[in-house]
């Protein structure tokens, strides 16, 4: 299953995340227009999210991403790792075939 | 190695997309290594293009089959922030590159502190701008000015535009935005957004916006009129070839 969700962050960035998946995240994109650093962070972010199990648990997710945050020291502008989560889980209940 | 304690001003120059990105990348590469100083370059985009911000899909954010038929290029840009529709005669595009050390640590502290350099240039043609934070400088609420940061190997390279003049039909029509959207509600809701110059200023010139902005961003530092080193321009073409105009590098999302 394929899906994708996009969201604006108030105050913040837009933010896409998109998803293959069947009992578990298979595959993650994260695009958008928002800044991070250092920008080879973005893989580390994504492959960390593969193996997840659905349904979603944000908070779960939003740990697992804090966690690679911190491990790579990352610096998020314009999106948070809970925006990602949520964008995330809205990807998997956009899902079609 | 002793510092330099000038800037480096690279006059306004007119390349290709990938070009002007490649020259950031190299400048950034001879900045580090200490052998250029601090540089401040103004450049315009022919044929005018696209740039994306490095975490942005490419077939989301363009449509890539109008600028083919348009002659409009489209590059990656290797910092974050979005789609920018840099027009020949609508903008003028700059880049400062420094080691971090020049600068603020904090990034938005940096974003603002490099801005400041805009927004007094712009007080220069007698417009009243300010920060807007994240990266954004705006006239009456109105972005006139979008910026992008990165940060690698201890060099701060910040790039952005200044809108003197744009088409915002032709952005329109090259900008992935559903057709629905294009509609005129759209248009007018982007004109309440976006400000440029010649809004606030009729009478400027792209020339006066420039000598503007020149002010604005040397003012109280020392520095010198020179070009680009031979090394920088091999190498920019070097990467122009092999990064900035390869569908590899521009599709990578």
């Amino acid at each position: 299953m394929h899906g994708k969700a996009t969201e604006k962050i108030p105050g913040g960035k837009l933010l896409r995340v998109a998803a293959d998946f069947g009992n578990t995240i298979t595959n993650v994109e994260i695009t958008g227009d928002f800044f991070l650093y250092p920008e080879d962070g973005l893989p580390h972010l994504e492959a960390s999210l593969i193996g997840v199990s659905l349904p979603i648990d944000e908070h779960t997710v939003t740990k697992i991403l804090d966690t690679v945050v911190k491990q790579h020291k990352l610096q998020l502008l314009g999106i948070t790792p809970d925006a990602i989560a949520h964008c995330l889980k809205a990807a998997t209940e956009e899902a079609h075939g | 190695m002793a510092e330099f304690t000038w800037w480096r001003i690279v006059p306004l120059a007119t390349n290709t997309a990938a070009m002007n990105m490649a020259i950031d990348e190299a400048v950034m590469e001879t900045v580090g290594a200490g052998r250029a100083p601090p540089t401040i370059r103004f450049y315009r985009w022919k044929p005018s293009a696209v740039s994306i911000g490095c975490f942005q899909s490419l077939n989301d954010e363009v449509r890539t089959d109008v600028a083919t038929k348009q002659g409009i290029d489209i590059v990656r840009r290797r910092t974050g922030g979005g789609a920018v529709y840099h027009d020949y005669d609508g903008e003028i595009t700059y880049s400062v590159i420094g080691k971090e050390t020049l600068f603020s640590k904090g990034i938005t502290e940096s974003y603002h502190e490099i801005c400041g350099w805009i927004i007094k240039g712009l007080a220069h043609l007698g417009i009243k701008a300010e920060f807007k934070p994240i990266n954004d400088i705006v006239v009456n609420n109105k972005k006139i000015s979008g910026n992008a940061q990165t940060r690698r190997n201890g060099v701060l390279l910040q790039h952005g535009t200044i809108l003197h003049d744009l088409d915002v039909n032709k952005m329109f029509s090259v900008l992935n935005v559903s057709q629905e959207k294009i509609a005129d509600k759209m248009i007018q809701a982007v004109e309440d957004r976006v400000t440029r110059v010649k809004d606030v200023v009729p009478q400027a010139t792209l020339t006066d916006t420039y000598n503007a902005l020149l002010k604005g961003f040397t003012e109280g530092k020392e520095q010198r009129f020179a070009l680009l080193i031979k090394d920088e321009l091999a190498r920019a073409q070097n990467l122009a070839k092999k990064r900035y105009s390869t569908k590899t590098w521009t599709g990578s999302r």
